[in-house]
């Protein structure tokens, strides 16, 4: 098998990417893998470079000067499933169509959402019925963390009730 | 109404607003939504907020309207005084509002986000009028999914809205900055700082009166307890700096200052006909002059009480003018009536 970018090196690196709200994962050469995640990765500029004619601007092609193409395998699924709109749309009014957008357009909001934000993650309130799967998930990964620190440091009375605990939520779930 | 009140730090900040926009699950964003959608939205938001017995919020005495039922001279009266925004008068869909009794509280169905719920109060109150909307939203989501990612948090229309969906902002009178030159270094540093700064009527209106709003501009990877609590700190900040400016303007420049804020007091009391940019330039000054009692006969809730009902929809509205002219003799006698 053959790098599924250039379609001309051995394969040696394996990429995970989001596309249509599904993962899918390709199989490039460690040059196309390089570029390939170049494009896809946000800029770390500064995110207050742009800012004063914020949002059309920002989601078209044309970054900073430079232009940034889009690669290959992504302008396949440029409509989104839920209402239809597509990326060059949204790209010329800065504007989504619906709350599936975000999953189509996923790899690409990146970019301009760290532009915007500095960040790509939500940290904030968490909805108390739809959320409440996420909270248990983040609390379990904070216990889990503190587990392994106890026992690291050897603290095995602390890790046991630690232990418990993880125990108990994973229960509930 | 709330808007003419004199709240905490009133001598420069004229009121807060906090707004957080939410989206239910599985319709797509107003723009994109049909007429049914957009009809099952509202219906949706109504049923949740007026259709369930909550005690703590009878209080509230919240009520629906729907935007289809006022003029547009009417909804151009409520976007004057920041209770629906610009965007609401447009009768490309199906718009409504739930207001509280009290004009505190606005919720706007349909505008660029199912939701956006907006708490307002005078003065300096950030913390307050994000406890409010918060515990409307939580009340909300009790009977409505919403859009929300894991990743991305509330999904909103604008990806510089995504996140937490909150949007503070504070207004602000800031006439020792402007005369000082000093408004742009303010407006370059606040900027680098991840705030905005937009005029009385966002953009497009810089300036008028010397007034300002500052908002966040981040709403995603932040804590909604942290951008609450920064833009508090910042905003103090300019408070107290734009205190001593109005002092030293005051004392470098005396005669100056005084005779620009009597000459403009003079006009509001005797002018006859006042275009709107002049009230607002005009009252600028007399609430300079109030802060810096080189005036005390004039109290703030006065001026407060003329900046709303001087505008020209409000004007149409209350006096039912009709035409410029008449709007600007009619402007002139609101004023004088309450500044003599």
């Amino acid at each position: 098998m053959k790098c599924q970018l250039c379609g001309k090196n051995e394969p040696t690196e394996e990429l995970w990417c989001v596309i249509n709200g599904k993962k899918s994962n390709l199989k490039l050469c460690s040059e196309c893998a390089a570029e390939f995640s170049k494009k896809m990765m946000p800029s770390y500029s500064s995110i207050y470079d742009t800012i004063g004619s914020l949002t059309s601007g920002l989601f078209g092609s044309k970054l900073g000067g430079s232009e940034v193409k889009e690669p290959e395998v992504l302008k396949a699924v440029s409509c989104c499933s839920g209402c239809g709109m597509s990326y060059d749309k949204f790209a010329a009014n800065g504007k989504l169509g619906c709350s599936e957008c975000y999953k189509t357009f996923h790899d690409r909001m990146l970019r301009p959402l760290k532009q915007i934000h500095g960040t790509y993650e939500h940290v904030g309130k968490i909805p108390g019925r739809a959320g409440e799967h996420l909270k248990a998930s983040r609390e379990l990964e904070k216990l889990k963390f503190k587990l392994s620190e106890a026992i690291q440091k050897q603290e095995f009375e602390k890790a046991a009730e630690l232990r418990d605990e993880i125990k108990r939520i994973k229960g509930e779930a | 109404m709330w808007y003419n009140e004199y709240g905490k730090d009133g001598d420069v900040v004229l009121s807060t607003r906090v707004r957080l926009a939410r989206n239910i699950k599985n319709i797509p964003f107003p723009s994109y939504a049909k007429e049914k959608q957009q009809q099952e939205v509202i219906e949706k938001c109504r049923d949740s907020l007026l259709g369930r017995e909550n005690k703590a919020f009878e209080a509230m005495n919240l009520k629906f309207i729907d935007l289809a039922d006022m003029k547009p001279f009417e909804k151009q009266a409520i976007a004057e005084c920041h209770l629906i925004s610009p965007q609401m008068i447009n009768e490309d869909r199906k718009r409504a509002i739930i207001l509280s009794g009290d004009s505190r509280i606005s919720i706007m169905l349909n505008e660029e986000d199912h939701m956006r719920i907006q708490c307002m109060e005078s003065g300096f109150e950030l913390q307050k009028c994000f406890d409010t909307a918060n515990e409307l939203d939580d009340y909300i989501e009790e009977s409505i999914d919403y859009a929300f990612d894991n990743d991305f948090g509330y999904l909103t229309c604008c990806p510089t809205n995504v996140g937490t969906g909150l949007r503070a902002s504070v207004m602000l009178h800031l006439p020792g900055y402007v005369l000082t030159g000093k408004f742009n270094e303010l407006a370059n540093s606040l900027a680098q700082l991840g705030l905005t700064v937009r005029g009385i009527y966002g953009e497009g209106s810089e300036g008028l009166g010397n007034i300002f709003q500052i908002s966040n501009q981040v709403t995603l990877g932040v804590l909604e307890e942290d951008i609450i609590e920064r833009l508090k700190q910042i905003v103090s900040d300019v408070v107290s700096n734009e205190r001593e400016l109005r002092q030293l303007l005051h004392k470098n420049d005396k005669y100056r200052i005084e005779d620009k804020i009597m000459r403009s007091y003079g006009m509001l009391k005797n002018a006859v006909i006042m275009t709107s940019s002049e009230s607002m330039k005009r009252l600028s000054d007399v609430r300079l002059g109030v802060s810096l009692g080189v005036i005390d006969s004039v109290k703030y809730e006065t001026l407060n009480e003329i900046t709303y009902l001087s505008l020209p929809a409000n004007i149409v509205k209350n006096y039912n003018t009709t035409n410029e002219f008449s709007r600007d003799l009619k402007r002139a006698e609101i004023i004088k009536e309450r500044m003599c």
